[in-house]
């Protein structure tokens, strides 16, 4: 049976590996304790922000919600009024469609009786210069045979009258 | 173009006519002379280019001595044409005369009737011009214009006096037009 030697650890065995130990966490204190703190800092302050922003996603998704809820709950009301709109923008149209037309068919109407009235004029015209030319043929052709001797002395004597007579 | 050109050779003329106490006797024989050289066929010789300004002026000489022309007409009428400008010849005679009347108070006036005029008419209407243009002699052509139907036209310068039936008829005819529109 073998028998070993029980080693026991003296003070001075123990002390060097303590230092380098005290060493070791002081070094990793002293480099990594920025950092770490820098970590958790930031990652605190990222996990604040999700948290924030997932409360408000949530407001607002309640805030939709609340407002599809109401705006359904308001669908009736707003099939009315849209159909009211409707109604009232027809009825403008075919009020002002009207309005047009009885505009154009005046405007038809008062062309028309301008052009009428003008065709009447003119044929009316046409026929008086008619008249009058025919009157006139007839009268020259009926002085032409009637007049005498006497007439055309007179038709003379009453030249010299008038044209002599002080104007 | 030529009215001035005729009117500067007319008193040119006058002047000499004048001085020689010719001025009817020259302007007889200007239009005597105008009335010749517009014979179509001899203006047409007398201009033609291709003629030369000799036997022009020989051709122009031997008419002026077969109209037994006034001097001075004749001196006048083969001046021009060694102008080259016998074409301006009837302006002259229509430029003298009415220089002539002009200096003479003689106005020209034309009397136009429907029917022909009596003597008697004819010295009337004489009168009556002679007091309308206030000249001291007028000369009254009379002529007969069955289209006038009855009445007279009396035009001496630039003013027509109507007083034909054919015009009273017409103005009636407006008078009715205008009174209908």
């Amino acid at each position: 049976m073998e028998h070993h030697a029980e080693h026991v650890p003296t003070i001075a065995s123990l002390l060097w590996p303590a230092v380098n130990f005290t060493i070791f966490v002081t070094l990793l204190v002293r480099w990594l304790s920025g950092p770490l703190r820098e970590f958790f800092r930031a990652r605190g302050e990222r996990l604040r922000d999700e948290l924030a922003a997932g409360d408000r996603a949530r407001r607002d998704a309640e805030a939709l919600r609340a407002q599809l809820a109401r705006d359904l709950a308001d669908l009736p009301a707003l099939r009315e009024r849209i159909q009211t709109d409707l109604k009232a923008t027809a009825e403008r149209e075919r009020d002002q469609l009207l309005a047009q037309a009885r505009r154009s068919a005046e405007r038809i109407r008062n062309d028309a009786r301008l052009l009428a009235e003008q065709e009447v004029a003119a044929a009316r015209r046409m026929l008086r210069d008619e008249v009058v030319a025919a009157a006139v043929r007839e009268a020259s052709e009926l002085v032409r045979r009637a007049a005498r001797p006497p007439d055309h002395e007179r038709f003379v004597q009453e030249f010299i009258r008038a044209a002599g007579a002080p104007s | 173009m030529t009215g001035g050109l005729g009117r500067r050779y007319a008193k040119a003329l006058i002047g000499l006519a004048r001085q020689e106490g010719a001025l009817a006797t020259a302007g007889e024989d200007l239009l005597r002379a105008a009335a010749t050289f517009t014979e179509p066929d001899l203006r047409s010789l007398v201009l033609n280019p291709g003629i030369g300004a000799a036997a022009r002026r020989g051709i122009v000489g031997q008419i002026v001595e077969r109209l037994a022309l006034s001097p001075i007409v004749g001196n006048l009428i083969r001046l021009l044409a060694d102008r080259d400008r016998i074409d301006v010849l009837p302006d002259v005679g229509r430029a003298y005369q009415t220089l002539v009347d002009r200096e003479l108070r003689r106005a020209r006036v034309s009397v136009r009737s429907a029917a022909a005029l009596t003597p008697a008419q004819l010295a009337e209407l004489e009168t009556l011009a002679r007091r309308l243009t206030a000249a001291e002699h007028v000369i009254v052509s009379a002529g007969v214009d069955p289209d006038l139907i009855g009445g007279v036209t009396l035009a001496a310068g630039g003013t027509v006096y109507d007083g034909s039936v054919k015009t009273q008829l017409a103005r009636l005819a407006d008078q009715m037009a205008r009174a209908g529109s």
